[in-house]
């Protein structure tokens, strides 16, 4: 099973706090923030998970520049976290 | 050209954590069915049963249309906005998300439980301000009709939401038959039963099974059983 790092963007702290560590407590994941938009940009990782509080300017600049995928999150919890991302886990 | 889907209340998602029994009709949490994940704009539809006392601490939500409706017992809410109030049968509450909102459910009573539908619709926009409401409604109004519950309006009947998603309740004699016409086209419904069964466009439905009807500019429901409760929920398929 290949680990997968998972890039978790957004701007409401309490709320990617949480999603890193649900992701950090699956098997085939492990997950990373950046504060900002530039670091996102240079960070490494296999697939961007974006959170809330993201402005539509720093949106469209992230989909235009970041080649992985890109997974919209919903609801800010565990609720959806497991269905969002199982088809980009092996 | 119409089309049905139909989830019958057996093939449902299970999850008994003690405290709470949950039927999830679409994946959520542990439970993972990429045959159902959502309809149209419909994501979350939970059929939760609380024990007395207990209930789900605070937590986070963004993003999201969050819609409760108890059907039986006090459900206890409180959030990060200062609402604190008790919604009950006939009550329907609705948070929009949005850019964050904390919030904690408790079974008010100790002695007896609390059922409630958890519903959650995506919004048709990200980050908006987060909102709280809760209505009560007049039940006599949903006996032998469809009564509006929730509507993309703000004006309108019933609660409003961050989507063109219309909601309604009906508690129907038996044989009694009425006629739902779409909203909006392009629109889906998803027809979940609470008690009793019905006949939709000739199939027919048992407590708890669901419908989704897409492609339809109208169908009949028929309450083939008395004391027939019906929620419909019109949600966009595209979104």
């Amino acid at each position: 099973m290949a680990m997968k790092t998972v890039a978790v963007f957004g701007g409401n702290a309490d709320i990617v706090a949480i999603l890193v560590r649900l992701i950090n407590q699956y098997d085939a994941a492990e997950a990373v923030s950046f504060s900002t938009v530039e670091e996102l940009l240079v960070g490494n990782f296999d697939l961007l998970l974006l959170s809330s509080r993201v402005s539509e300017t720093d949106e469209a600049l992230i989909r235009a520049q970041v080649s992985q995928p890109v997974i919209q999150h919903y609801g800010g919890g565990s609720g959806l976290l497991r269905a969002e991302l199982l088809p980009y886990l092996d | 050209m119409k089309s049905y889907e139909l989830h019958t209340a057996d093939s449902r998602g299970a999850a008994n954590h003690g405290w709470l029994q949950s039927y999830h009709t679409f994946s959520f949490a542990n439970y993972h069915n990429p045959s159902r994940i959502h309809f149209g704009a419909l994501r979350v539809l939970n059929d939760d049963t609380v024990s007395g006392g207990m209930g789900f601490g605070q937590h986070p939500h963004d993003n999201m249309e969050i819609i409760s409706i108890p059907l039986e017992g006090d459900l206890e809410h409180q959030d990060s906005m200062g609402n604190k109030a008790v919604i009950r049968h006939g009550d329907i509450q609705v948070m929009s998300a949005g850019t964050g909102i904390y919030h904690s459910e408790y079974n008010r009573n100790k002695d007896a439980t609390v059922k409630f539908l958890q519903i959650w619709v995506f919004p048709n926009k990200k980050n908006v301000t987060p909102r709280y409401d809760q209505i009560t409604l007049n039940v006599a109004d949903r006996h032998n009709q469809l009564q509006q519950i929730l509507s993309p309006n703000a004006e309108d009947e019933g609660v409003w939401i961050h989507q063109d998603a219309w909601f309604h309740m009906g508690k129907f004699d038996q044989n009694v038959e009425t006629n739902y016409a779409i909203k909006k086209a392009g629109n889906g419904v998803y027809a979940f039963v609470l008690s009793g069964n019905f006949e939709i466009d000739g199939q027919t439905l048992s407590p708890r099974d669901g419908l989704g009807i897409r492609g339809a500019e109208s169908f009949e429901l028929k309450a083939m059983t008395a004391d027939a409760e019906i929620l419909l929920m019109e949600v966009p398929m595209q979104f």
